[in-house]
């Protein structure tokens, strides 16, 4: 068994018994790593970590620290510091008596804390500032102090919650070097929290990418990078070109109307999502790549050029290191070591409903009005009441049924009475032809839809979806 | 330019009412009170007061008054304010309010009130004089101590609190360590609005002891008694004290808000 210094076991917080903070969460930190929890902000990754740190207490669940249960203890009484969102130096005090702090309270001698103080403040880099004031420091200086303040406690696990965020770019990117340097220095276990990627991606020994208070992977940056999971993974860190596609052999997988050679063996007829990098895609002549296609623009990036090329209804990003005149005909060639096959989430809206007495089939959020007769064959409706085939009346009330329809037979619409249910667009991947939405109900059910248009992340919108393509099915 | 020189006759019609009523008066004052009744420099109208011991006993009296007040109304207000600010109560600011409507009503039409009230609990004033006149102080003067204190407590950053629990400290370190020097400026300057007006406050006493034992009437006596010279010299010290207090008070604060600027 490895060496896992903490283990979150089916940890849950929610609040106001309402919208889930953090779902049934498991995961489990080696010693000594530098793991990040990453994701857009309200993912859940800052509540986990107040969670670890004993600022909020999980609903249900265990936080073990070295195999013993932490989940109620407060934060004092746990070998853990932390390094929070905006330092939270005191103001009140100079820099060796912010440090000193914890050091204090524990009633070590003078003499030991000043030692202390005065190795901690060499880690960082900040020899003889003791007795400065805190608001003569700048930004960066103040990050330095309060990552020395917790780390002159010899925590077990360092807690860092979006550290960095209030620096500048280049500060930041010192400081993700520095801290990473800090991390092998002092061996002790980090737990950073960030919604910047190339951040996780340079620190990290181990990424945690979550969403909605659900971890979507978790691996070495490289495998978050190079294998993605899920579409959702794929878009999140770094730029991808992801196409809707499905295996058409073995090895062999069909997107962008073209046969691929590829890795993966997912059973033929399998729907998937193809992720390509934009450095991965290579350009050559016409007729002799996979593709044939026309450049659309091409931008200058720095490192690279930023071309954008369309090949049939498709569009891909690619990153060369040549420019290309506008409109140039040119073939790209993706090799099968570049093509990363994921089994497709997306394509169908499941539901679990029930059907009421007045034979609607009930949804949390929606209530579905099927021809009744048509769920239960042979049945007919005579004076309101469910007649069988035996001239019996049918009690079907409380039977449950699930009701189903395919991502692209829905469409969205910004009149919220117009659908089904209405919702906000929680995530939203771009698939080469269309656009791949998760709209988020009132009740945080997700709703999966494929539109031509785009819509922005936050925008209000209903579903809609034509009533002879929804599907039911008694269970 | 000329814009700003017409803005600066804006300002006309207050300095005419500056001249008139605060500065002409303050100049009448020290006239009087250096002077003796013909019109010659003198000292010894300061003197007499030195020398009065009714009138250091009425002085110190009304300082032993302000003190006490400004403490219950202190002790009172802290864990007041700390609970509507911090413990998350339904409606914390329907609360603040209720604390401070009485600000509303007019000053005497409260006391009024409360006169009737401690009567009929009492049976008679005259039995707690001092009691009922620390009553009708703190009454007075409790919501200018709990709104900075208040305030001063619920900007306080929640991290800081975290931080300090995060780093060892129990709850009542988290308080005496943090918290409390965190929200000095808030007490410093309730103890500004609260002592200074408690010091020549002379409405409640007069309604509350039924005495003559306060400067104001002090110096009404001296001015009754046509001694324009020894009461002018009565309110000359009075005024003196109080610009020295409120210097001494605005330093601290001054340091304080320094420190609170960083919050």
């Amino acid at each position: 068994m490895a060496d896992n210094i903490l283990e979150l076991k089916n940890v849950n917080k929610t609040y106001n018994n309402s919208v889930f903070g953090i779902e049934d969460f498991n995961l489990e930190i080696p010693r000594g790593a530098f793991v990040t929890l990453l994701g857009p902000s309200g993912c859940g990754k800052t509540t986990l970590l107040r969670m670890i740190g004993g600022f909020e207490i999980p609903t249900s669940g265990m936080i073990l620290l070295n195999g013993s249960d932490i989940g109620a203890l407060p934060p004092n009484k746990r070998p853990i510091n932390t390094v929070f969102q905006k330092y939270a130096l005191f103001p009140n005090m100079n820099i060796y008596d912010n440090i000193a702090f914890g050091l204090k309270l524990k009633k070590l001698p003078k003499n030991e804390i000043d030692e202390k103080v005065k190795r901690v403040l060499s880690v960082v880099d900040l020899e003889g500032f003791e007795k400065r004031k805190i608001d003569t420091l700048s930004g960066g200086q103040q990050q330095r102090v309060a990552i020395a303040r917790a780390i002159v406690n010899e925590p077990e696990i360092l807690l860092l919650d979006e550290p960095l965020g209030a620096l500048d770019y280049k500060m930041r990117q010192e400081m993700q070097l520095e801290l990473k340097r800090m991390h092998e220095e002092l061996g002790i276990t980090f737990i950073y929290v960030t919604h910047d990627q190339e951040e996780a991606l340079t620190m990290s020994d181990m990424i945690v990418v979550m969403d909605d208070g659900l971890i979507m992977q978790c691996g070495t940056p490289e495998e978050i990078y190079n294998h993605p999971e899920n579409a959702y993974v794929a878009d999140f860190i770094g730029e991808s070109n992801i196409f809707n596609g499905f295996m058409t052999g073995e090895h062999e997988v069909t997107f962008c109307g073209t046969a691929f050679e590829c890795h993966a063996d997912f059973p033929v007829g399998t729907k998937i999502d193809a992720v390509v990098r934009p450095e991965d895609i290579l350009v050559v002549d016409r007729g002799y790549g996979n593709l044939n296609g026309q450049v659309e623009s091409c931008t200058f990036k720095g490192s690279h050029y930023e071309t954008v090329v369309t090949s049939g209804k498709f569009e891909f990003i690619l990153w060369t290191l040549k420019s290309y005149q506008k409109s140039s005909e040119i073939g790209l060639l993706i090799s099968k070591d570049v093509i990363h096959v994921m089994a497709y989430d997306m394509d169908k809206n499941h539901y679990e409903c029930v059907i009421n007495d007045s034979f609607e089939v009930v949804f949390e959020d929606i209530t579905f009005r099927p021809d009744i007769t048509k769920l239960f064959p042979g049945t007919k409706l005579s004076g309101g009441v469910l007649v069988g085939r035996d001239g019996k009346k049918l009690n079907v009330a409380g039977k449950k049924c699930d009701v189903s329809f395919d991502s692209s037979d829905a469409d969205l619409s910004d009149n919220p009475e117009e659908g089904i249910v209405s919702g906000i667009i929680a995530s939203i991947i771009y698939k080469g032809d269309h656009y791949s939405y998760t709209v988020r109900s009132e009740n945080d059910w997700d709703y999966y839809v494929n539109d031509d248009w785009l819509w922005n992340i936050g925008d209000r919108v209903s579903v809609i979806v034509p009533e002879e393509k929804l599907e039911y099915k008694v269970l | 330019m000329e814009l700003s020189l017409k803005r600066k006759y804006l300002g006309i019609p207050y300095l005419i009412f500056l001249f008139i009523f605060v500065l002409l008066p303050l100049f009448v004052i020290f006239y009087y009170a250096l002077t003796d009744g013909t019109g010659h420099f003198t000292l010894s109208n300061f003197g007499h007061f030195f020398t009065n011991s009714r009138a250091i006993g009425t002085l110190i009296y009304s300082m032993v008054i302000a003190l006490i007040t400004t403490a219950i109304c202190l002790l009172l207000a802290y864990p007041t304010s700390y609970v509507l600010s911090r413990s998350g109560i339904k409606g914390g600011a329907a609360w603040l309010i209720i604390i401070v409507m009485p600000m509303w009503i007019n000053f005497t039409l409260r006391l009024t009130a409360l006169k009737e009230i401690l009567s009929f609990i009492e049976g008679n004033l005259a039995f707690h004089p001092f009691l009922n006149t620390i009553i009708g102080m703190v009454y007075d003067f409790l919501p200018f101590m709990v709104l900075p204190i208040y305030n001063s407590i619920e900007k306080m950053d929640t991290a800081l609190l975290e931080a300090a629990e995060d780093l060892g400290a129990g709850k009542r370190e988290v308080f005496f360590k943090v918290m409390l020097p965190l929200s000095m400026p808030g007490i410093v300057s309730g103890i500004t609005m609260v002592f200074l007006p408690a010091m020549t406050n002379y409405v409640v006493l007069d309604m509350l002891y039924n005495s003559t034992y306060i400067m104001g009437s002090l110096i009404g006596s001296y001015f009754s008694a046509f001694n324009w010279n020894d009461g002018a010299m009565v309110s000359a010290v009075l005024l003196v004290l109080i610009g020295l207090l409120t210097w001494l008070t605005g330093r601290v604060s001054d340091d304080a808000d320094r420190e609170g600027a960083r919050l």
